[in-house]
């Protein structure tokens, strides 16, 4: 027999060389498996639509990353997070975009990209106040989360990048001022950081700061585009990784209580599961025994928790509790994670999304023992063909349910080029929360700036207009970011709670706020991080439906303090102080 | 039919002729006291062997032949020409100083040897195979015995002996499970073997419902899914009481999305009614109904293809979802602990299983079943690790059998 007799014998039986890229894997983990069928539309009203109003806004600078058309390597391709963050505590949200650069952008003449914040000037549009505010920074940034580490009344923001973190210091005056170094979190080689989350694990009333990573990086050693067959999507070359490039590990830094940190990742237990693909990272009281855990959403490799021992240390319980991967065993594609406690039962849920060729993940919590996957029960495997990033589980329409928003983007623009079916710019998804443990998606219903495709990493979600409906805001690689306005016309009634510590940490991170109105109970977790490595307002934010007042308010401190509250009228935001109770209004 | 894949073969040879070397060694007492063109036969004996050390086969190949002008006599120098030659890939040249040093010395074994490979590995496939047969049944080295078994296999198979090189397909995969070369045989030769019946079928039989299924299935394969559909409908249109064609046509639909889905059903209860006892339709039925979230339907198709085949693994893992799925954890233990019976290397049943158990506070045996599943998902992703740096760096397959 002749070789090509062999070979089209070959791929008559299906081993065809061709499919070797695919058998292998093209870099992230995806399964290939085909959308579920959608179930029968509900016909029940959806009365939420968005606007895009980020360039009449005045969010206008593109984030740069890397090549549009083209992404040599995955630091390039994979892209940062957001955040909405009242840097100037006036009670309206601003935005921060952190920004990438070019691969040789020092040495050309372009301006070189930075970070931006756009201060809120409470009517609808955004100041850049980058320069003014001390946060011009050109880098690759990847990751934001906010917390008062200093307890002195204001929020100060954490950056991750490939290359060195960030610490800034928030002056209270419009400034904010780098005090990695001071801090005790100087690096003295570049790593590629991810997610961030600010956590007070010790209960000792200073914000903590757990930090992910995805892989070791040796620009010099990374393998560049299309240099091996793994490294093709579709057979065409594309940036290599991460699958076939060396895992990173997490660090825990301890908070020293004046305003340092110690590094504490291996007297914590945090290196002991060793390597992943780490992504973004939240904490929360997955078992609400009142302290800390954290959450790590990996990429093609086991998802991370890591249960609080209450002793100064964490185990590792990913696999034991059903999320490390999904209900049949397998590792997915991990990249950004919601929390939210979807079905009410007061066990914060989690939902992931991966990469495309696979369903995104919802995890019920059951009774703080473990994870079970109903992505399929809850009709959230009808789509499979996006990268899924930033994630939320958000009361939309104010009906007390919350509700999932997800952005997408997919990683190869250059297949684009190639393949017409492939699409480097997708849409927004919208599920909605039926109240009965199921979703229906609405994004058609949600207007055209939910449909318009971008390549979207990061999204937040917050009030940016105090209208009382959450809205969103997104990035976008290549483009300015997207603001979308919650036009929210269903006259369900809404609370919105700012929480400040006094005993645990002024910006309450970890507080477990729980609402019971119109004969349900709610509960929110303040979460530092989480989506896809970006920040959402800190403020919690209640769906309430026709009830005209929460009954009753109760909030966990991280120090174990409760406070409560009863009978407080609904469409209003209060804040209340530890110990104090309301203080506003 | 000359086939052109040789070379790994002969650097597996050329790696081992320093052990076959210490085999006729040259400084053997039969060289002491001969004298040739003045040079001393021992020193170009050792020359000889430090060139083959080298790999220098060019080198060894002039210190050999002037050895043999000095000592022509013996055998064992002959013999070591001729295992040079062949390492240098000049196979005719190897022959013929083997067929020497077999006239010098009948009962040189690796004279014999070399001259069966030498002769299969230059084309001479009818010549070769009386040496290779007596070889392989004789010789006690095991990469030898493989080198000279996959050679009489390629010259069978040149030579259209398939029954024997069957015989011989199986004597070399069940001695050497894991080697690339016999696996590549094997794959060479069974697909030589599907291409002639097909080929076969399609002069005896051109309209038969069994050449369109094969052509079906041939196209399905290809992922021309339209084209294999309509072929898997000419089946039924020739005969259509065939099992097995409305599955097909079935799982195609179903590669076609959700638009397609109550289609798709419609083929497999068609199916059911041609042959019930297809186990693969009713899981099939059950998924869907499982998708629908019709948890009462997708139940009852699962035991019914549980009940039909009990190793359909695939269905027993189904049924435990959709038992846990419908709050009947209890009855969910039956088809998962089943489910690893049959499949233990299946990470999916002991991680399902381990789920069950943890559901009823088993902790114990919960931690066994993920200690399982952390095993055989291990071994999954060590086999596509290697698989990945295989593809992507092109690494070259060796024998672990040896």
């Amino acid at each position: 027999m002749d070789r090509r007799r062999f070979i089209t014998a070959l791929i008559a039986s299906g081993i065809s060389l061709g499919n070797l890229p695919n058998l292998c894997g093209q870099g992230m983990a995806s399964r290939g498996v085909p959308p579920a069928p959608r179930p029968r539309f509900s016909g029940r009203p959806w009365n939420v639509a968005f606007t895009d109003i980020a360039s009449r806004a005045g969010l206008t600078h593109p984030t740069v990353y890397g090549e549009d058309d083209a992404k040599n390597f995955i630091f390039e391709a994979n892209g940062p997070g957001i955040a909405f963050y009242d840097f100037d505590h006036d009670g309206w949200l601003d935005v921060f975009v952190p920004s990438g650069t070019r691969l040789g952008a020092a040495a050309s003449d372009q301006k070189p990209a930075t970070n931006h914040l756009y201060r809120n000037n409470r009517d609808g549009t955004f100041t850049d106040v980058t320069e003014r505010s001390g946060l011009v920074r050109t880098g690759w940034c990847y990751g934001v989360c906010i917390g008062d580490y200093d307890n002195d009344g204001y929020d100060d923001l954490f950056l991750t990048y490939y290359g060195k973190n960030v610490l800034y210091h928030n002056n209270g005056d419009g400034t904010l001022s780098d005090v990695t170094e001071k801090a005790g979190l100087g690096q003295s080689s570049t790593r590629f950081s991810t997610g961030c989350t600010f956590l007070d694990y010790d209960r000792d009333g200073h914000l903590d700061l757990f930090v992910s990573r995805y892989i070791q990086v040796d620009l010099k050693k990374l393998p560049a585009r299309g240099q091996s067959r793994a490294c093709q999507f579709e057979g065409v070359p594309v940036a290599c990784g991460p699958l076939g490039l060396p895992m990173e590990t997490c660090s825990l830094y301890r908070n020293n209580g004046n305003g340092t940190f110690t590094e504490v990742t291996q007297r914590a237990g945090i290196a002991k599961p060793g390597g992943r693909y780490g992504l973004a990272s939240v904490a929360l009281d997955y078992d609400n025994d009142g302290w800390p855990d954290i959450f790590v959403a990996c990429d093609s490799s086991p998802n991370l928790l890591f249960r609080n021992n209450k002793d100064g240390t964490f185990s590792e319980v990913g696999m034991e509790a059903g999320c490390a991967v999904n209900g049949d065993g397998q590792e997915q594609a991990g990249m950004g994670v919601a929390v939210g406690d979807y079905d009410a039962d007061g066990f914060p849920d989690l939902f992931l999304l991966h990469f495309s060729g696979d369903t995104p993940i919802l995890y019920r919590n059951v009774k703080g023992q473990f994870f079970d996957d109903l992505t399929y029960p809850a009709g959230l495997a009808v789509n499979t063909g996006y990268v899924g990033w930033g994630a939320g589980f958000v009361d939309l329409d104010n009906d007390g349910w919350l509700d999932i928003f997800h952005v997408t983007g997919t990683v190869y623009p250059e297949v684009e080029k190639i393949d017409k079916n492939y699409k480097y710019k997708t849409q927004r998804v919208v599920f909605r929360n039926l109240g009965n443990g199921q979703f229906e998606e609405v994004s058609s219903l949600c207007g055209p700036a939910v449909l318009a495709p971008h390549s979207s990493r990061g999204c937040a979600f917050g009030d940016f207009d105090n209208d009382g409906s959450p809205d969103v805001v997104i990035l976008n690689m290549g483009e300015p970011p997207s603001l979308l306005k919650n036009n929210n016309s269903s006259g369900n009634q809404w609370l919105v709670v700012k929480a400040i510590g006094t005993r645990s940490n002024r910006s309450a991170i970890g507080a477990r706020i729980s609402v019971a109105a119109g004969g349900q109970r709610q509960i929110r977790e303040i979460l530092s991080g989480s989506s896809y490595l970006s920040q959402s307002d800190l403020r919690q934010h209640f769906g309430l439906g026709k009830a005209q007042q929460a009954d009753e308010i109760e909030i966990r401190w991280p120090s174990g303090h409760i406070d409560r509250l009863s009978k407080i009228p609904s469409n209003q935001f209060i804040t209340v102080q530890e110990g104090r109770g309301l203080i506003k209004p | 039919m000359k086939i052109e894949f040789r070379l790994p073969t002969r650097t597996l040879l050329g790696m081992m002729i320093f052990s076959l070397l210490w085999g006729v060694s040259l400084s053997a007492p039969f060289l002491a006291g001969q004298s040739g063109n003045g040079k001393n036969p021992n020193t170009l004996a050792e020359q000889a062997q430090a060139a083959l050390k080298a790999r220098d086969y060019g080198l060894a190949i002039e210190r050999l032949k002037e050895l043999a002008r000095a000592v022509p006599k013996v055998g064992e120098v002959h013999a070591n020409l001729c295992i040079a030659y062949y390492s240098s890939g000049q196979f005719a040249e190897a022959a013929k100083e083997c067929r020497t040093a077999l006239g010098l010395k009948p009962g040189l074994a690796n004279a014999h040897y070399f001259l069966g490979a030498s002769l299969a590995e230059g084309g001479f496939c009818r010549e070769a195979l009386p040496y290779l047969e007596k070889d392989f049944q004789r010789v006690a080295d095991k990469s030898l015995k493989r080198i000279i078994g996959t050679d009489a296999l390629r010259c069978y198979m040149d030579s259209g002996e398939t029954n024997k090189a069957i015989d011989l397909d199986r004597s070399l995969t069940r001695e050497y499970p894991n080697d690339p070369e016999t696996l590549y045989l094997t794959a060479h030769l069974f697909s030589n073997l599907s291409a002639s019946a097909s080929q076969h079928l399609l002069a005896v039989g051109p309209g038969s419902y069994q050449f369109h299924r094969m052509n079906a299935e041939v196209l399905e394969i290809q992922g021309k899914q339209d084209d294999a559909m309509a072929e898997f409908r000419k089946v039924l249109e020739i005969n259509p009481h065939v099992a097995g064609i409305h599955y097909a046509i079935g799982m195609l639909l179903l590669q076609q999305g959700p638009a397609s889905l109550g289609k798709a059903r419609e083929e497999f209860e068609a199916e059911l009614k041609t042959d019930p006892g297809n186990a693969a339709a009713e899981f099939e039925l059950g998924k869907i109904a499982a998708s629908l979230r019709d948890k009462d339907e997708a139940l009852a198709h699962l035991q019914r293809a549980t009940r039909l085949n009990p190793d359909l693994v695939a269905a027993q893992i189904a049924l435990g979802e959709a038992y846990v799925s419908a709050g009947r954890v209890q009855e969910a233990l039956t088809p998962l602990e089943r489910a690893v019976a049959v499949a233990p290397g299946n990470p999916t049943a002991h991680y399902r299983l381990a789920f069950v158990y943890r559901r009823q506070g088993r902790a114990q045996e919960a931690a066994q079943q993920l200690a399982l599943y952390r095993k055989s998902e291990k071994g999954i992703l060590q086999t596509r690790q290697k698989i990945r740096s295989g593809v992507a760096g092109g690494s070259e397959g060796e024998s672990k059998d040896n």
